[in-house]
């Protein structure tokens, strides 16, 4: 209200027609001066009804900023920024990692989290061999049919989808105290920072800091989860998987592998995007370079002519200034026209 | 056709000191066919039905490559499309090229036709920003009479169900067609008028289409293609928004919601207010008060450059893009008031304007 007050006084100070000629449009009102008379040179009137409204905008975000009261549980921690290989431009995932990300996931993350955009098969010749993720499919049971039409449990098969470990949305949330455990699919590409956010959340559980409420039943404190409170407890410990591979298991690489699986999930045709990229972008750059040339070479012609208008009988000083050459395009009609002219 | 090619090529006529900007117009009508051909291509993968329609994209897209960089492609060349079309009005607003008022409204047409058609297809997957956008850009309807009526009448339901969907569908199948043909008027007044040439009547120093500009537009198009490619090979999901990755869920509202960034200026003047019919009012004042902005300008000022208005507008619309994508919650939220009331300002000192300096010069 004082802010409007003051504003409606200030603007009363000032004549109206000063005010926006002078000090919104300075260069209208110079440009018209200058026209009707010489006395040019530019006039920046300080108008102190402006510049008072203007302060009066700031001081009063100011004085709002001063009472706003900063509660720490409306934000979150930013994650960190780490080095992920396979976001660089040109370069192709770690398939060894990716190999021991999707045992992670089998091991730990699947007990809770589905992949129910993910086929079995776009592993193959990627993290496994055919016969592998055969028989990795074949330990789930998937529902189907047999010939007599009777509902049957069957055993997957390398063309299914990957199995949800909970039958619906509605059990999934029963089992982990309301929480309804996200799809993994997309979750990469689904969460603002990606790689970044997933490790930092990974990685970042904690005790809670002392002034803060105690998480509730089947729930931790996570300062990267936004909210906190976040009801997965933590999954990854030092040596909680063992990697065929003979990989040391620290928390670290755990929380790295399966990151990089899950990128690959959200994007399972970064290799193959890359290898036709290359080879479009290359031959798209050599057209772009040869059509430069080529305007170039036209362009220049165009660009460097010069075009005089002569009185007939002048081309000839013009040409011993070094202007214009005798081999004029008009030579024929000024010869022409000084004929007549005799 | 070849001796359409030959007036084309041979006989139309063009200044010859136009400069690069003067190409967006070629690669917009570029990227515009590009996007009708693998908009074509898209159709059959799609599934209209609400609960199908994601599960049913993203299956597809980790089926086959093809369609993967299909939908990155047809995506990319959207936003491309507004970010040269953004180019393509400011150059018109420097060098004058807005003085034709017919091609000035054929372009604005363009435009908003143009976002139609992006809001229609950013709806199509049901992710969850999908969602909740057509949700808010639907009941934008409720401010007009009847507007309940006409908004269940569209919805096919009491809610977004897969008869909106189909709905949706259609009209992005549709309205490039009404976009394609605004082009051709937009085109033919355009040339018809000889663009902005200062020469007009002087046929002294134009120059035919073919040897010269014919190059300088392959030039152009074959690098905007370079880093198009590159756009989507390498980095393919740069213009993907992270919320529509999610499977659209009824009862969960996303804390933030906002639309593409090519809507978000006049989203920012939506949202300045709480009353929905002043914000939508506001809505519609800030889009033409800034394509009309040329004609308002010669208007108050009687000149023909200005530059400084336009400098200022350019400023303001990556003031309101910045409000508009920020989360209406506490450090931002004084900024989107701070905006606000400058905006307020803004409107205020052009109608004064209006009123005094009209008469004053
Ligand atoms: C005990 C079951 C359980 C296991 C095992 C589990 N999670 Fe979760 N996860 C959950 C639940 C429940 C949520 C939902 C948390 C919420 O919304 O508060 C969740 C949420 C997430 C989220 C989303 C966080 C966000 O920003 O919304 C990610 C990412 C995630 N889990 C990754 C993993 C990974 C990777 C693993 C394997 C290493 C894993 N989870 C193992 C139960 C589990």
């Amino acid at each position: 209200m004082t802010l409007i007050k003051q504003c409606s006084r200030l603007l009363a100070q000032s004549s109206p027609r000063n005010f926006y000629t002078r000090a919104l449009l300075p260069t209208v009102s110079h440009w018209r001066r200058g026209s009707k008379s010489n006395n040019s040179g530019p006039k920046f009137n300080y108008n102190y009804g402006f510049v008072g409204l203007l302060g009066a905008a700031v001081c009063s975000v100011g004085a709002a900023l001063n009472d706003g009261q900063i509660s720490a549980d409306e934000l979150e921690l930013a994650h960190g920024h780490m080095h992920w290989e396979h976001k660089e431009w040109f370069k192709s995932y770690d398939h060894k990692a990716l190999r021991r990300g999707f045992q992670v996931y089998k091991e730990v993350c699947q007990a809770c989290h589905s992949m129910q955009y993910f086929y079995w098969r776009l592993h193959v010749d990627v993290t496994h061999t055919k016969e592998e993720i055969k028989e990795i499919a074949a330990e789930y049971m998937y529902p189907g049919v047999d010939d007599d039409g009777n509902a049957i449990e069957r055993p997957g098969d390398i063309q299914d989808i990957m199995p949800a470990p909970y039958e619906n949305e509605i059990k999934a949330r029963l089992a982990n105290n309301g929480a309804e455990p996200p799809d993994l699919t997309l979750i990469n590409i689904a969460r603002e920072g990606n790689e970044d956010y997933l490790f930092s959340l990974l990685t970042g559980y904690e005790e809670v800091p002392a002034g803060q409420a105690e998480p509730a039943e089947g729930q931790a404190y996570n300062p990267y989860f936004h909210g906190y409170y976040i009801g997965m407890a933590q999954q990854l410990y030092n040596e909680s998987v063992d990697y065929e591979d003979g990989t040391i298991p620290y928390q670290s690489q755990i929380a790295k592998d399966v990151i990089q699986y899950l990128s690959w999930t959200s994007h399972p045709w970064m290799d193959e995007s890359i290898m036709y990229g290359m080879k479009a972008i290359s031959s798209a750059a050599l057209l772009t370079l040869f059509t430069y040339i080529l305007m170039r070479t036209r362009r220049n012609g165009f660009r460097s002519r010069q075009i005089h208008f002569t009185v007939p009988g002048h081309e000839k000083s013009i040409a011993k200034n070094g202007n214009v050459s005798n081999f004029s395009k008009y030579k024929q009609v000024d010869d022409a026209l000084s004929k007549m002219k005799r | 056709m070849y001796v359409l090619l030959h007036i084309f090529l041979i006989y139309a006529s063009l200044p010859l000191n136009i400069n690069f900007s003067y190409n967006f117009g070629v690669i917009l009508l570029f990227i515009f066919i590009f996007l009708l051909i693998t908009g074509l291509m898209s159709v059959i993968f799609y599934n209209s039905s609400l609960e199908m329609s994601f599960y049913n994209l993203i299956l597809h897209s980790f089926n086959s490559f093809f369609y993967f960089t299909l939908r990155v492609i047809h995506n990319t060349l959207a936003n491309l499309f507004f970010l040269f079309m953004f180019f393509h009005i400011f150059r018109s607003w420097f060098f004058t090229s807005s003085n034709n008022l017919f091609v000035l409204t054929t372009g604005i047409a363009m435009f908003l036709v143009s976002c139609a058609i992006a809001f229609f297809g950013y709806c199509l997957p049901m992710g969850q920003m999908s969602y909740w956008a057509s949700i808010v850009i639907f009941s934008l309807l409720t401010v007009i009479p009847f507007g309940v009526l006409i908004l269940l009448y569209l919805f096919g339901s009491f809610s977004i169900s897969s008869r909106t969907l189909s709905l949706l569908f259609l009209l992005h199948f549709i309205t490039p067609f009404v976009l394609l043909i605004l082009f051709f008027l937009h085109y033919n007044y355009l040339h018809a008028s000889l663009s902005s040439n200062t020469f007009k009547n002087d046929f002294l120093d134009l120059t035919s289409f073919y040897p010269l500009f014919i190059f300088l537009d392959a030039f152009i198009v074959f690098l905007f293609l370079t880093f198009f490619l590159f756009i989507i090979f390498i980095s393919s999901y740069l213009f993907f928004e992270s919320a529509n990755f999610l499977a659209f869920n009824t009862l969960v509202t996303p804390l933030h919601i906002y639309p593409d960034w090519f809507l978000l200026f006049p989203y920012a003047a939506l949202r300045s207010i709480d009353n929905k019919l002043i914000g939508v009012f506001l809505l519609i004042f800030i889009l033409l008060f800034f394509f009309y902005s040329p004609v308002i300008n010669s208007l108050l000022t009687r000149l023909t450059h200005f530059y400084t208005f336009h400098t200022v507008l350019i400023y303001l619309f990556f003031l309101l893009m910045f409000v508009g994508s920020n989360p209406s919650v506490y450090p931002y939220s004084l900024v989107v008031i701070f905006f606000q009331f400058i905006l307020y300002i803004l409107i205020f000192i052009y109608f004064f304007l209006l009123l005094f300096l009209n008469e004053t010069f």
